[in-house]
């Protein structure tokens, strides 16, 4: 039976075998520079693309059709209310990602991990599904005035196609946030394992 | 930005073979899983020096960004292109260490991952205090857990050795 000493003694030996590597920190630096764009990049082109919709949608309630009933306009305002509110909270979800530090013990790393993922899960889960129905219902209370100016048929398809469209959202959504709760139900045990003696 | 250009210039030589051992040990002997893992610590202490306050050692800073990383990097690739680290070679794989280091290295893989990292402390020979501090648990817990994963680590050397 060796003594714990022998196995201090084989690590260190151990330390000399590893091989010093040589090559360039400039190189470490530009990883870490092209790491840190493509994080932000994540964050920033979702709320691109959910600002771009938005502005889309705008120009199109303004200048295309432009609705005149109470029910179309609140439906607007429903549209775009919602979507507003997405784009506020992946600004937040950004700055609160941008807190995150990996210099603190693993402790205190793991507990800012686990507030994060918790405020991502509410945000993917009951926040935006919530903001998806009051779009849908918003989309729908367009569809009396709509009508007066397109045929059934066109009015039935893209009813219809706006149901499948908020069908594939949900089913993704889901995965998202299953995703998300397995790496907070692996977080919550890490914090067990470390209190645990 | 030059001042810290040349912080991590010192640093990275100073430390590059204790990351890369913790990592080696943390990724059960697997040398490109280790390269790979060496190269995100080193990438987070870039990105993390600017915060740097000199509060504790650069060692101990740096430990801690190894200790989180690991950690992370393990979940993020559980998550892509293997479904456990149980995927990882063995000992049986990595032939080019001499026998000894080689089965301490599978030995600590076979911990748990908190487990590898804080026996992995031990051997380089941190403090206690120190240890304490990179994973933010009290002392006793950690005498504690110490005590309890010698005793398994001693165990399963004494299995492969006989």
């Amino acid at each position: 039976m060796k003594e714990f000493n022998e196995f201090k003694d084989e690590w260190q030996a151990g330390r000399q075998q590893v091989v010093q590597n040589t090559s360039d920190t400039t190189k470490i630096k530009e990883l870490a520079r092209q790491k840190k764009r493509k994080s932000i990049m994540a964050h920033v082109g979702t709320i691109i693309v959910l600002t771009i919709t938005l502005v889309i949608l705008c120009l199109f309630f303004y200048y295309v059709a432009p609705f005149k009933t109470i029910l179309s306009l609140t439906g607007v305002a429903l549209m775009l209310g919602g979507l507003t509110l997405r784009i506020i909270v992946e600004i937040f979800s950004l700055l609160k990602a941008n807190k995150l530090r990996l210099d603190y013990s693993l402790k205190d790393s793991n507990n800012q991990l686990i507030s994060f993922y918790k405020f991502r899960t509410k945000i993917h889960g009951g926040f935006t599904l919530i903001i998806i129905a009051l779009y849908c219902i918003g989309f729908y209370m367009l569809t009396p005035e709509f009508s007066l100016y397109i045929n059934l048929q066109w009015m039935i398809l893209m009813d219809s196609s706006f149901v499948v469209i908020a069908v594939i959202l949900f089913w993704q959504l889901k995965k998202g946030v299953m995703a998300e709760k397995q790496v907070l139900k692996e977080l919550v045990n890490l914090n067990s394992g470390l209190d645990n003696e | 930005m030059n001042e810290l250009s040349d912080i991590f210039d010192k640093i990275y030589p100073q430390y590059h073979p204790m990351v890369r051992q913790i990592c080696l040990g943390y990724m059960k002997g697997d040398e490109e899983q280790a390269n790979d893992l060496t190269q995100e610590v080193f990438i987070n202490v870039w990105n993390a020096l600017p915060n740097f306050q000199g509060k504790s050692s650069y060692k101990t800073w740096v430990y801690r960004i190894t200790v989180n990383t690991s950690l992370n990097y393990l979940r993020k690739y559980k998550k892509t292109e293997h479904s456990s680290l149980d995927n990882l070679p063995s000992e049986e794989q990595n032939t080019d260490e001499p026998g000894n280091y080689s089965s301490l290295i599978a030995a600590i893989g076979q911990l748990q991952e908190i487990d590898r990292l804080i026996i992995m402390m031990v051997l380089d020979e941190l403090e206690y205090d120190e240890i304490g501090e990179i994973m933010g648990i009290s002392s006793v817990n950690l005498r504690v857990k110490i005590h309890r994963i010698k005793a398994r680590l001693k165990k399963i050397l004494e299995n492969e050795r006989v």
